[in-house]
């Protein structure tokens, strides 16, 4: 196990290295001189310019300046300064808790939702119940996260004001509808395979067995199918969880949620390099840490796959 | 009411015990699908006691599985439909029974054995808590006390180092470990009747045997009524007290084993000893039955056995023979039962050549 | 045991099995089967319906609208919807119904090109990478693990902001770059599901070049998902392309698109929300179709999957 393990780090080494490498290197070509964008409309002397220019290796060869980052990074904690001094990972504590609260309210959404759902369609399969939730799936799947979060805002904000649209004044109740505008097409989707897989388990060969035992039906579905349908869920739960990183992006602006993903973007509008770099490798480290330990999670539900 | 303990409990549900163990009465099961009904079993009789061992011989599709099932009650509905007659447990009418009641007689009087034990037992659950599950569910005990249990019958059935494997999984098992652990399961609450559908057919030759041997120790120790289902005549001899043989949903012939053996009353039974390979018969050729079963959407009007049977005549293929006797317990389905039992009739073909 | 005697598990009645006609006739009965079971799906007729109307808003956008999106008068800004100006007017004083007409434009050619390419590419890579294994394949397959780390919308962003300016090739461009990567999976795995076919083994015993194998036996057999996929993506690409020119990443003004739309219609959200509502249902019937309209021939070709 503790084998599989480092090779799997050891294959992602060369994965982050060069995803951080093309989004420096894109940062790097962003139009306009970041020390005169710093400057502003101040007269900037020389020598000022230099110690600056120094100070943030931007004479190095770019492949120096990414190697002396990227060192940073994994030896020091440290994701550079932005140009007015400021430490990168400041701003990254600052947002951070917002966007996992944001990632943590997502998830149990559809967690609870897509779950309860997929169990009732297959429970109730073909009846009225199951209809409903293949017809609303099928929309929902079939929408931009775009469109989810503005008719979510426009309804429940807007014309009903049951949840704050914007912010996170109102604490943990804030994170409502942004929540369910990233939840919605995972639930769907949680929704849609756990029914497949949870019929095919109630017509599995050890479901019988379990009913032929004297199981009561709920023990069965509970213990025997479910427990055995839940191991794809997982891992689709798992891998969405780094698709995330994205959809926050698009759900916090529009929410106006002061997250990682509503700075990423804000800097790369202000073109602060420094900041899109750091966050961008978070995003992407943490990426990666997710996809290893959903495989190592899948090994656990699984008895059957063994990493050897 | 609870029922912890038979058969104190069952009398209390009012279960006669001078009634026969299990008896089936003219069951007829259907299933509906889109291509149509299809006549799984139509109109099935036969009677298991206590300590006895009945063989049900078929070929595929001649309903024993589903039969199996609907004692159970593990039959899909839909598309399964239960279109007539009764299954009797001790005098009582399973299909009269509320669902919860015939739950509590599931694993507890009436168990069953699967023919894959890898399909049939849970994947991801270790195989001690699998069987664990029958005390903890059934009896109320406690997670500790279920799994010394589980210890304790995976030792009886034979599997070494029990105390080590109750952990692991079903797929880090053996063929036939499985199957020892899947009759372990079966048999934790002592049930009165068992039901061991194909029990050795996924397994090689020699474990065949010994699983085959297991079964037959733990019903005469437990005095259990066994229901062996089966297509090998092979696994039958040794085993079983009376066979009963289906074709196409129904009883064909029924005897006493070496009745059955020496003077089969029917032409179908007689079709299947005849194909069986024989050590005496070397170099010949195996007499297989010609054809194939009827499809059950569309059994014939007469005797659904009569177009591939040699000795039909017109009346077979119009007139559905009833189950009658011709010695002493012995049933046969055929219009010249006599003469098939007595040996005098010839097939056609060798009588008109 | 002979061979009559030897009965299966198979309790249920079995179903006449499909007797074997040739390939070429059991493909063209797969597709008219397929065409069958898509004639008869009510999804398949709303996503036609749709996108049919849809296609002639991009191509004769005249034919829906007598008004002219650019002419705008200050002196009619900011109109609730009414009997002259079904959608109102925006800041500008623009009828809202017809630039929510004229936007189906770019969306449409964006989504289309994106597809085309992706498909392309696609179809080659995931031909080569399946078909010869090898190094060919881990070069593509380290390529496609590479994008998949970086969050899409993030590398886009970063990507696009760099470019100044940005029209529908520029915006397609990005857009190919992240999105073929998923179809070239899908595709490689279709290959390798029919590269051990028997019957390619023996058309290479035969002595057939690797063109031939190709284009005869497993380029027909693979295409299904890929071409069901393909629609998927393009609603994929139109709900991308929203989000990214929402985001301020995408087209610019003065085009007429849905995602400028959106953009300019947040800050009103509260007061005029009828800026937000109509290209938000524009937007979201377009991506629907197209999505609805993949799965419903993805059910088509391969009927397994609608349990799911």
């Amino acid at each position: 196990m503790t084998g599989y393990i480092i090779r799997r780090l050891l294959q992602f080494i060369p994965v982050v290295i060069a995803a951080t490498l093309i989004v420096y290197g894109l940062v790097f070509l962003m139009p306009g001189d970041p020390i005169r964008a710093l400057a502003g409309d101040r007269p900037m002397s020389d020598a000022v310019r230099e110690t600056l220019r120094e100070q943030y290796n931007l004479d190095d060869p770019f492949l120096l300046q990414y190697g002396k980052y990227i060192w940073g990074v994994f030896t020091a904690g440290d994701f550079g300064t932005t140009f007015q001094g400021r430490p990168v990972s400041d701003i990254i504590q600052q947002r951070l808790p917002v966007t996992l609260t944001l990632a943590a309210v997502t998830f149990v959404i559809q967690g609870i939702i897509g779950i309860a759902a997929g169990v009732l369609s297959a429970i109730f399969r073909d009846r009225f119940i199951d209809r409903l939730v293949q017809v609303s799936t099928v929309v929902v799947v079939a929408l931009p996260v775009l469109a989810i979060a503005f008719v979510l805002q426009l309804i429940f904000g807007l014309n009903l004001g049951w949840f704050p649209i914007a912010g996170t004044r109102e604490g943990l109740y804030s994170y409502i509808l942004p929540g369910f505008a990233m939840a919605a097409v995972s639930t769907a989707m949680i929704a849609r395979l756990l029914r497949g897989e949870l019929i095919e388990a109630l017509q599995s060969d050890y479901v019988r067995t379990a009913t032929a035992k004297g199981m009561r039906r709920s023990r069965v579905i509970t213990r025997h199918g479910l427990r055995n349908s839940m191991i794809p869920i997982v891992t689709f739960m798992g891998a969405d969880l780094a698709s995330m990183i994205g959809g926050s992006i698009v759900v916090e602006s529009i929410f106006n949620l002061p997250g990682l993903g509503e700075q990423v973007y804000r800097s790369i509008q202000a073109q602060e390099g420094t900041v899109v770099v750091g966050i961008v490798t978070l995003f992407v480290l943490a990426f990666v840490v997710i996809n290893l330990i959903v495989d190592l999670l899948y090994a656990v539900l699984d008895p059957r796959i063994r990493y050897d | 009411m609870t029922t912890t303990t038979h058969p104190a409990g069952t009398e209390q549900e009012g279960y006669d015990a001078s009634a026969p163990l299990l008896e089936v009465d003219d069951l007829h099961v259907e299933f509906r699908t889109k291509a149509g009904v299809a006549r799984a079993v139509n109109g099935l009789n036969f009677t298991l006691n206590a300590g006895e061992t009945l063989a049900i011989l078929g070929e595929s599709g001649s309903g024993k599985s589903v039969t199996a099932q609907t004692i159970m009650g593990i039959l899909d509905m839909p598309p399964g439909h239960i279109a007539g007659g009764e299954i009797r447990y001790r005098g009582k009418n399973l299909f009269d029974m509320p669902e919860e009641q015939r739950r509590r007689l599931r694993g507890v009087n009436i168990s069953m054995i699967f023919q894959d034990a890898l399909s049939a037992l849970n994947p991801v659950l270790p195989v001690g808590f699998q069987i664990a599950e029958m005390f903890r569910v059934h009896r109320g005990f406690k997670r500790k006390q279920a799994r010394e249990e589980a210890v304790k019958l995976m030792q009886k059935v034979g599997i070494p180092a029990a105390e080590k494997r109750v952990g692991d999984y079903p797929h880090q098992f053996s063929g036939g470990m499985r199957q020892r652990i899947m009759i372990a399961m079966a048999i934790a609450l002592d049930p009165d009747v068992l039901i061991a559908d194909e029990p050795t057919t996924a397994l090689d030759v020699t474990v065949q045997a010994q699983v085959m041997r297991l079964l037959k120790e733990l019903q005469t120790e437990n005095n259990m009524g066994l229901i062996l289902i089966t297509h090998d005549l092979g696994v039958v001899a040794d085993v079983a007290d009376k066979i009963a043989v289906m074709y196409a949903g129904r009883v064909m012939e029924a005897a006493d084993v070496f009745e059955i053996y020496a003077k089969p009353g029917h032409p179908y039974t007689k079709g299947l000893l005849e194909s069986l390979p024989r050590i005496d018969a070397e170099g010949e050729r195996l007499n297989a039955i010609p054809g194939l079963p009827p499809a059950l959407t569309n059994i014939p009007p007469g005797c659904p056995f009569s177009p591939r049977c040699p000795y039909s005549t017109e009346l077979c293929r119009t007139d559905r023979p009833e189950l009658l006797p011709v010695a002493e317990g012995h049933v046969s389905a055929c219009h010249y039962r006599e003469e098939i039992y007595s040996g005098e009739l010839k097939p056609r073909e060798e009588a008109q050549a | 045991m002979t061979e009559t005697n030897r009965p299966d598990i198979q309790t249920a009645p079995q179903e006449p099995e499909a007797s074997g006609p040739e390939a070429s006739q059991a493909e063209a009965s797969l597709w008219a089967d397929a065409w069958r079971s898509l004639r008869t799906n009510p999804w398949f007729i709303i996503s036609a319906v749709l996108l049919l109307i849809l296609i002639t808003m991009a191509l004769f956008p005249q034919l829906f609208t007598n008004e002219n999106p650019r002419e705008c008068y200050l002196s009619r800004s900011r109109l609730e919807p009414s009997a002259e100006h079904w959608f109102g007017t925006d800041i500008q004083g623009c009828d809202y119904y017809a630039r929510v007409i004229y936007g189906a434009r770019n969306s449409v050619a964006i989504g289309v090109v994106v597809s085309i390419g992706v498909f392309i590419i696609s179809l080659v890579l995931g031909l080569l990478a399946g078909y010869f294994r090898g190094w060919i394949d881990a070069v593509i397959s380290r390529i496609t693990d590479l994008i998949f780390a970086l969050p899409f919308i993030l590398g886009a962003l970063v990507f696009l902001n760099v470019i100044e300016s940005r029209g529908v090739t520029e915006v397609a461009g990005v857009l190919i770059v992240f999105m073929w990567p998923t179809m070239t999976r899908l595709m490689r795995g279709s290959v390798l599901s029919v590269v051990n076919v028997e019957y390619v083994t023996a058309a290479r015993a035969l002595g057939a070049g690797h063109l031939t194998i190709m284009r005869r036996h497993i380029l027909p057999n693979s295409l299904g998902p890929v071409m069901a996929y393909t629609a998927i993506l393009t609603g994929i690409v139109i709900g991308a392309e929203a989000t990214l020119t929402y985001l301020g990443v995408g087209l610019q003004l003065p085009a007429i698109s849905w995602g400028l739309q959106l953009s300019d219609a947040q800050r009103y959200i509260t007061q005029l929300p009828h800026l937000t509502v109509f290209p938000l249902i524009a937007v979201g019937l377009t991506v629907f179709a197209f999505m609805s309209l993949g799965d419903a021939i993805r059910d088509a070709i391969d009927p397994k999957s609608k349990k799911r």
